[in-house]
């Protein structure tokens, strides 16, 4: 069996380690302040309630109509950028431990998946609340909301171990992803909706190219009601299948290289 | 457990990739800022380790010396199986635990406590072995009426307790320690000591770099001398000491 699996099973078999030393990061780093964990929930509440109701303003729509569109792309998309660009240097900063012998690297790449998915589930009540009251959310998306954020999870897994073993190798990497994801956030349709970029228009394929965009969409769509387009399957399934074959490949053959690298 | 822990290393070469920066003469303080900027560096393949062989057997305490940069860490970064040996081949049977850090992994906002847990789970620990765990390592790091105070509020000297404490409190066939252990006071390097040899009558094998060579001899049985990543020398633990202090007394050889 490929490495890649045997230590994704390891780690998964015992996640003491990563579970725990995420979760104290996150406990300890509010502990002295007054406010504590409160913290966690401020930023969501701004983006949300504030950015999600001046854009809907601004476009003159019916706030509650609007807001679960930008919530969900929102905390979607915040999940995906905090993976990815901490995926980047999380083999450099577990350097000691490393170097040390601690050589399951899939325990580091769960830690950064573990603390993303702490500051998301802070801001799960206001977004669940706010499909809960909107009008815009059909209930039958509820049904495919986990089954859709389990593929979108799959998929983040691969590419932060693709990432972060590039990055080990080459800091430039951190740069990039740095810089592609402040971009990333206007170009992928969170702050607007997908309509404005039809298929077939120059900006349509340009949106179409963007895996954040299928991502966010396979979620997204069906709790308000939208049709996912066929692109999108096919997409992510090709996504799902050659990323894996390909995560496998570098982590059977490089990861024996990180401790050199860090 | 009853194997018989060993370490057989043959014929070890490594060779690791270092990025080296081109010698330049600044010709002036503009130059030099931006030479420092924009000259890329050479990734050059150096021999670290050359051709070293030995063998360590069940209840050998060993100690690694040799002056700074001949290896010594090293070649306990290949023993810990971080490094992969780039010729000849380095076999170790039984668990391993390697001690080249002594704050590695700690949370410094986190109680003591948590800190135990935290260091636990990164030695592979389940739930019941940590909870286990707590009293006899506050014990020996005579730290208990601090156990929930945070990390940040101990001192070095006591930190390198708690590090040590933890590291040696579950049972592990090959200890692998960098030298920080010498940065101890007299009370800690002595109950230190007295764990090493406590362990190994255990049956383990214990690998240990210092520089300093009354600690060295007092612990170990055999010394393993490195001079500019080749083996100087691997036997009884006096001749090797007698070896380094014959080193240290010889200028480096130039280039070196």
């Amino acid at each position: 069996m490929s490495l890649l699996f045997k230590d994704l099973r390891g780690s998964l078999r015992e996640p003491e380690f990563w579970m725990y030393s995420s979760w104290l990061d996150i406990a300890t780093k509010y502990r002295r302040s007054r406010l504590g964990p409160i913290w966690l929930l401020l930023p969501p509440i701004l983006y949300v309630g504030g950015i999600g109701y001046f854009y809907a303003l601004l476009g003159k729509h019916d706030p509650l109509m609007s807001m679960p569109h930008f919530a969900l792309g929102y905390v979607l998309y915040r999940l995906l950028s905090n993976v990815i660009t901490e995926s980047c240097v999380v083999l450099v900063g577990h350097s000691g431990f490393i170097l040390d012998g601690h050589l399951r690297l899939t325990d580091f790449i769960f830690r950064t998946l573990a603390k993303a998915l702490f500051y998301m589930a802070a801001a799960l009540p206001l977004v669940i609340v706010l499909l809960l009251i909107s009008p815009a959310v059909h209930a039958i998306g509820w049904l495919t909301l986990l089954p859709a954020f389990f593929l979108v999870l799959v998929n983040l897994m691969w590419i932060s171990i693709v990432v972060a073993l590039l990055g080990a190798r080459y800091p430039d990497v951190s740069e990039l992803t740095g810089s592609i994801f402040i971009f990333a956030f206007i170009l992928t349709p969170i702050l607007w909706s997908a309509d404005y970029a039809p298929y077939g228009t120059p900006h349509g394929t340009f949106m179409r190219l963007n895996p954040l965009y299928h991502m966010i969409e396979i979620v997204r769509a069906p709790m308000l009601g939208q049709p996912i387009e066929t692109l999108t399957y096919l997409y992510l399934a090709a996504m799902t299948l050659f990323g894996w074959l390909l995560a496998a490949r570098l982590y059977d053959r490089y990861s024996r290289y990180v401790p050199v690298w860090v | 457990m009853s194997t018989h822990a060993s370490v057989d290393v043959r014929g070890l070469s490594l060779e690791l990739p270092l990025f080296l920066q081109n010698a330049r003469s600044a010709r002036s303080m503009l130059a030099t800022f931006i030479g420092a900027a924009f000259d890329p560096p050479r990734r050059e393949f150096r021999t670290i380790l050359d051709d070293i062989s030995f063998s360590i057997a069940d209840g050998d305490r060993v100690g690694v010396l040799g002056r700074n940069g001949a290896g010594k860490s090293t070649l306990l970064r290949v023993l810990t199986g971080a490094y992969l040996p780039t010729r000849g081949r380095v076999d170790v049977v039984g668990s391993r635990q390697a001690l080249l850090n002594i704050s590695l992994g700690f949370n410094y906002e986190a109680t003591i406590i948590e800190n135990i847990y935290l260091r636990g789970t990164a030695m592979g620990l389940r739930t019941a072995q940590l909870r286990e765990l707590v009293e006899p390592v506050l014990e020996f790091a005579e730290l208990s009426e601090k156990a929930y105070h945070r990390l940040k509020t101990l001192s070095s000297g006591q930190r390198l307790r708690l590090g040590f404490a933890i590291a040696t409190a579950a049972q592990h066939d090959v200890m692998i320690m960098d030298e920080w252990i010498g940065a101890g006071d007299a009370s800690f390097i002595h109950k230190a000591r007295d764990r090493m040899r406590g362990r190994v009558d255990g049956a383990k094998i214990v690998v240990l770099a210092s520089h300093n060579s009354v600690l060295v001899r007092e612990v170990c049985n055999k010394g393993l001398v490195l001079e500019a990543g080749k083996l100087r020398f691997f036997g009884d633990i006096d001749d090797a000491v007698k070896e380094y202090d014959g080193i240290l007394r010889t200028p480096v050889a130039a280039g070196g």
